[in-house]
């Protein structure tokens, strides 16, 4: 099957290890991904929250240029940009007046009729639980693993519309399919500091260190994430959170992506393991889940 | 003839005047129309020098009619009728006019306002000359009450009403009286002990001869009219004799089955057979049984599976095959070809794998067997009459079972030189060994059953000669023989043309019997597939059954048999409380796979399976608690019955239940278990409770050293639709931490709070007290979230008056959970046809003057059930109520409003479209004249009939067309 494809600034640079993760699954489960001809911003970031307009029609211009690859779905990864354009998609047909000011904009027509969906109900809904399962060649045998949502992605409940914002369980599903052990915890949906990153740095490593001592505290081998942001934080900062505790531990960050591709036989190197700053595959590697 | 109205304008003190010239409308009503001999307007016509203005002008200047302009009818018109009627002028010539909230209260500018209310004036000025006197009619009342709902509301009228010497009949739904209040520990704001000061009036409402206490009893059905009411109840079978019971507690030792407590809400176990707490009026155990369990109901002899599956769990395997016999003679045989429908319908099923009841039953049989353990159960007395069998398949080797056991002599006759029908001739080895058929049947020679094998009927023996040798009845038994090939055998052993041994058969060849009486012809009975055609063993073993019984009434009673209703199966949906009980045991299997072909379940296999039993029913009627119950007060046949009463008041006291934390899922209650709610922690700190007082954790039995009290949960919530605010729950925290600190004075307690309502007497006091002496910290804000970090509970809420997030370790988080409406309120509310708000709390007739009133004469509310309210407010409404309900039976006779429709019979046609458009019931249909007939008593005059008739053959008194179209003809003149 076809499906488009919208990585987004992020995952281009900063996250290609997701970006990677997330085509090299799509490959080996047989979906051929169109990424978006000449896309640009979504229209999510900080400075553009000044004019309302401008993201809009940023969203905009990406959501025609998706209608034009006629296709049915469009993933997109990264919980900013899917958001964003959920979220412009609404706004402009739910008003006539904004829809023609946009239209008029981005100088086109706009139908955004496919099904917008993050990389979770993607995975839990158009490829499937039992399909997963059945390609499976090496399941992740009890690797115990966190699941770490973050705090964009399943809020609000309006407009994301898929599971549950207090208490998510997709991602959770997703790691059982793929033989983890799932550890359970409350701080699936709390915020790790996102894009504070580097203008109140002490913030991000505060929040951060909350939920890695959590994750220590229940045992986890690893924390899963669906977010480049959340993956950053955790794994860029976490020296930094281990000095603040005092503390000395490694505890390995890794893309819900990764850990499915693992699952389907891919390499290390295609998955983008090799950069990160916490190494997963000494871990991996003493589990007997790195080909 | 010329008409003197006199017309009064009210001020209202400022309400009306301010916006409408009231002097003017005065002086212009009298100088419009010469009909108006005085109009005058003053402050407040409600007062007493207001009415007495009225009073002495009708004399003075002779009135005819009057007309009062002020506030709504609904407040005043009363009043002013009264005023009327005391002057000695028909309180129905008088008219009341609203400017207030129709005109003074709605209109801005002060110009339209009283040109609005001179056209209102003028309308009723128009309209008061159509009045006619009327005459409201007295009805005979009942001095009885019915008072719904034993909580302290329902007491409190109880008694005030017991006390004035009238009869009371006391109904609730649950196994006890006292309510809410009986599970509460302390009360606010004087921390008196609540069974102390509640125990002393349910004791006395149990003593008091004019109270009648109805326990698991529901108001299904209420008819009638104040003064006159009929109610239907139906009270739910309680199995223990509340004469008989002594409280002992014997039972409680030897029932096998934990359920969840819902007094103790969850926190708990009990057993089905239980008492609340050992003060609890009535003071005798109960039963808890929802009804049949489906493995019971599926089964076609009806045997009680449930209770077998119980004791064979405990090793019981005696008592387990006694209560199978119950029903059905043949473990071992059955346990090996019966198609069990019982393991197809068993709610374990829903669950993992329904339990192997068959298999157990083969065990249990097999047991027996084997140790030669069957003991013939003595006979019930020795009967005379002799009563033969033809046929010893499994119908007729039933029927001699439950015949021999009531005493009568058996004989069976088969044709075969073996007897058990197909089950010796159809069934192969390997499924049916011969051994265990010749043990099963050599059990009923034990009893003292005969066996004639060799035998036909017709050929060897017939009718006849059996009427000879004594036999007083003869059950026919052959099983099943197609038309086609039956040997058309008549009862001298002579070739006829139709039937079966001389009996009528159906084009199928089925013997033709009525389904009751199983007799075909006087004296000979059919039972099994001769009369049913082909079935199975449990349905052959069930007619048998039937037919025993049948052929008994027959010998004892001539035929007269007492219709007993076999008990209603109960819900067959899997609930979360049963996938609680279920005991982590696999389904007991041989390592093969197979238990059937080779040796069967072990004891420790079927022991294993009876463990895995769900108690679905509750009580498995396993027999336990009536063996060793010493008064004999176990009566496990006990039934639901329907009482009809007559009352003539009825007050509804159902009170509340308290909101489900679980819609909060972020404050963890269900999934952590320290979250708890303000019932629960009550029912912690309560000597009685799950921990005999104590207030510890549930998650590991320690006492918490920190406790958070988190407010409004399901109160004061747009969000989740309970916008009210529930009125105790502040001072119930308030109380609650007292008591907490009062257990550990080293503890610290929080409360997060919007804002502290204590608006009752010394309530202020008390929660100074609660800040201060228990040095509480008291957070203003709304909690986000409760959650566990490093294994703690956490509790995160905003300190608005700090103006940022603050978490609090806590170990043990209780949840003030709002009241709400009972879950049943839409079913009383229907019963009684009183109307409710949209959170199910019942309407009151007024919200200010009214409070315990209905909209319906003679019913009234009392109690949290008209909305939620503490326990001196519910007492004072259950003495408003009984008053009101006093008041009705000291008069007597009750006042019947003359406001009311009535129809005309010269134009009423027949057409029957008013009945059925009552809302009150009060238009019913007399076939004699077919005409409607209107219940001036229920009648409340809405006008509805009136409207829809299409021949205008209804008229509503006091609301004529001619009175209503001169009052809008005065309107827009």
């Amino acid at each position: 099957m076809k499906v488009s494809y919208y990585p987004g600034c992020s995952l281009e640079v900063t996250a290609r290890p997701y970006n990677l993760s997330c085509q090299q699954v799509c490959r080996s489960l047989g979906i051929e991904l169109a990424e978006v001809p000449e896309w640009i911003c979504c229209g999510s970031s900080a400075g553009l929250k000044k004019d309302h307009l401008l993201s809009l029609s940023l969203s905009a211009k990406n959501l025609a240029l998706i209608d034009q690859q006629s296709l049915k779905n469009v993933l997109i990864p990264c919980p900013f940009c899917y958001r964003r354009l959920l979220s412009a998609r609404e706004e402009i047909q739910g008003d006539a007046q904004t829809a023609e000011t946009v239209k008029g904009i981005i100088e086109s027509d706009l139908q955004a009729k496919y099904s917008i969906q993050n990389i979770l109900e993607f995975l839990q809904t158009v490829v499937g639980p039992e399909d997963l399962k059945s390609k499976i060649q090496k399941p992740l045998r009890g690797l115990k693993v966190i699941p770490y949502y973050g705090c964009y992605l399943v809020k609000p409940r309006q407009v994301t519309r898929f599971d549950d914002p207090e208490n998510p369980v997709s991602m959770d599903e997703i790691l059982r399919t793929l033989g983890a052990e799932v550890l359970s915890w409350d701080f699936k949906t709390e915020c790790c500091g996102a894009s504070l990153s580097l203008t109140k740095t002490e913030k991000v490593v505060e929040l951060s260190s909350r939920l890695l001592k959590e994750a220590v505290w229940k045992g986890a081998d690893a924390v899963a994430v669906a977010c480049q942001l959340c993956q950053s934080n955790l794994d860029m900062r976490q020296g930094e959170v281990w000095k603040r505790e005092k503390k000395n531990y490694q505890l390995p960050i890794l893309y819900i992506t990764q850990l499915v591709g693992l699952t389907l036989g891919c390499s290390d190197r295609d998955l983008g393991l090799d950069h990160h700053l916490i190494d997963p595959r000494p871990v991996l590697k003493e589990r007997g889940l790195l080909s | 003839m010329k008409k003197r109205i006199g017309v009064y304008i009210c001020h209202c003190g400022t309400n009306i005047s301010d916006k409408v010239d009231v002097a003017a409308i005065a002086e212009k009503a009298a100088a419009e129309n010469e009909e108006v001999v005085v109009a005058r307007h003053y402050k407040y016509m409600c007062s007493e020098p207001g009415q007495k203005m009225i009073r002495e002008d009708i004399k003075d200047f002779n009135l005819d009619y009057v007309v009062e302009a002020s506030c709504t009818p609904k407040m005043h018109e009363p009043t002013f009728r009264n005023a009327v009627s005391q002057a000695g002028l028909n309180p129905y010539q008088f008219e009341m006019v609203n400017i207030r909230e129709h005109c003074s209260w709605v209109t801005a500018d002060p110009q339209q306002a009283t040109e609005k209310a001179e056209d209102l004036v003028r309308g009723g000025i128009a309209r008061v000359r159509y009045h006619r006197p009327l005459q409201g009619s007295q009805k005979p009342i009942t001095p009885a009450a019915l008072i719904v709902g034993g909580g302290i509301a329902g007491i409190t009228a109880a008694l005030k009403i017991a006390k004035a010497g009238y009869k009371v009949t006391l109904v609730e739904k649950a196994d006890i009286i006292g309510g809410r209040m009986a599970q509460f520990d302390k009360t606010f704001p004087t921390l008196d002990c609540a069974g102390c000061t509640l125990t002393p009036k349910t004791s006395e409402v149990g003593r008091h001869p004019q109270i009648e206490i109805l326990t698991k009893t529901e108001v299904i059905e209420v008819s009638g009219f104040v003064g006159n009411f009929k109610a239907r109840l139906r009270q739910k079978p309680r199995y223990v004799d509340l004469k008989k019971c002594t409280g002992c507690a014997d039972c409680q030792k030897v029932c096998p089955v934990d359920i969840a407590s819902q007094f103790e809400l969850g926190l708990a176990t009990r057993h089905p057979i239980s008492r609340a707490f050992p003060q609890a009026i009535p003071n005798t155990y109960a039963i808890s049984r929802l009804g049949a369990p489906p493995c019971q109901s599926a089964c076609p002899a009806g045997i009680n599976m449930a209770g077998v599956m119980s004791q064979s769990g405990l090793g019981r395997y005696g008592a387990a095959l006694a209560l199978i016999r119950e029903q059905m003679p043949f473990p071992s045989i059955c346990g090996r070809i019966c198609p069990h429908p019982c393991e197809s319908a068993c709610k374990r099923g829903q669950l993992d794998h329904p339990l192997a009841i068959a298999e157990v039953e083969r065990f249990l049989g097999d047991w027996e067997l084997e140790r030669g353990a069957f003991k013939p159960p003595s006979a019930k007395g020795q009967r005379e009459e002799k009563i033969a069998i033809v046929g010893a398949g499994p119908a007729g080797l039933s029927a001699a079972y439950f015949l021999a056991l009531a005493g009568y002599p058996v004989t069976v006759w088969d044709k075969h030189p073996f007897p058990g029908g197909r089950l010796a001739t159809d069934i192969p080895e390997d499924r049916l060994p011969q051994s265990v058929l010749t043990a099963e049947i050599g059990n009923l020679e034990k009893l003292g059953v005969l066996f004639k094998t060799g035998q036909t009927l017709g050929q060897d023996f017939n009718f006849e000669s059996l009427e000879k040798e004594g036999f007083k009845a003869v059950l026919v038994a052959t099983g099943w023989i197609p038309h086609s090939s039956q040997e058309q055998i008549g009862t001298a052993g002579e070739s006829v043309s139709s039937g079966l041994f001389g009996l009528k058969t159906d084009h199928q060849g089925r013997i033709i019997a009525p389904e009751q009486t199983m007799m075909a012809a006087p004296g000979i009975f059919v039972a099994g597939e001769c009369a049913s055609g082909p079935g199975n063993f449990p349905q052959a073993v069930a007619q048998g059954k039937k037919a025993a019984e049948a052929l008994r009434s027959y010998l004892e009673h001539g035929g007269l048999q007492e219709v007993k209703r076999p008990e209603g199966p109960m819900d067959s949906t899997l609930t979360e409380e049963e996938k609680r009980r279920a005991k982590p045991i696999e389904r007991q299997q041989r390592p093969d796979g197979s238990a059937a072909l080779n040796g069967g379940l072990t004891k420790e296999m079927a022991k294993a399976e009876g463990q895995r039993c769900l108690s679905c029913s509750e009580c498995v009627r396993c027999g336990l608690c009536a063996r060793v119950c010493g008064p004999k007060a176990v009566n496990l046949d006990d039934q639901e019955r329907t009482l009809d009463l007559e009352v003539g008041a009825i007050i509804v006291a159902t009170g509340i239940d308290i909101f489900e934390a679980e819609k909060y899922p972020e404050y963890g209650y269900g999934r952590y278990p320290d979250v708890i709610t303000n019932l629960q922690f009550e029912r912690l700190c309560n000597s009685a409770g799950p921990t005999a007082g104590q207030v510890l954790r549930p998650s590991n039995g320690q006492v918490p050293r920190s406790v958070v009290f988190i407010q409004c949960v399901g109160s004061r919530d747009r969000a989740k639709g309970f916008e009210y605010c529930s009125k105790v729950c502040c001072m119930i925290s308030a109380k609650q931490l007292s008591l907490f600190k009062h257990h550990n004075p080293e503890g610290q307690a929080y409360v997060f709070y919007i804002d502290n309502r204590a608006g009752g007497k010394g309530y202020e006091e008390f929660l100074r007290r609660a800040i201060e002496e228990a040095q509480a910290h008291y957070i203003r804000g709304r909690v986000a979230k409760v959650f566990q970090e490093g294994g703690r509970l956490v509790v995160r809420g905003e300190n608005s008056l700090v103006g940022g997030p603050i978490e609090v370790e806590a170990d043990l988080v209780v949840l003030a959970a709002g009241l709400t409406a009972q879950k049943d309120f839409r079913t009383v509310s229907r019963t009684f046809n009183i109307p409710t708000d949209k959170y199910g709390f019942f309407i009151e007739s007024h919200p200010k003057l009214g409070p315990v009133e209905t909209a319906l004469s003679g019913i009234y509310l009392a109690g949290a059930a008209q909305g939620p309210k503490d326990i001196p407010e519910s007492v004072a409404q259950g003495g408003a109520a009984a008053a009101e309900a006093l008041a009705l039976f000291s008069l007597g006779q009750v006042e019947v409003e003359p406001t009311v429709s009535s129809v005309e019979p010269e134009r009423c046609t027949g057409c029957k479209t008013c009945v059925d458009l009552c809302a009150y019931k009060a238009v019913t249909f007399n076939e004699l004249n077919k005409q409607a007939a209107i219940n001036e008593a229920l009648c409340q005059g809405c006008g509805t009939c009136a409207a829809a008739c299409p021949m205008g053959a209804i008229e509503v008194r006091h609301y004529t067309p001619e009175q209503i179209n001169a009052q809008i003809e005065g309107i827009l003149a």
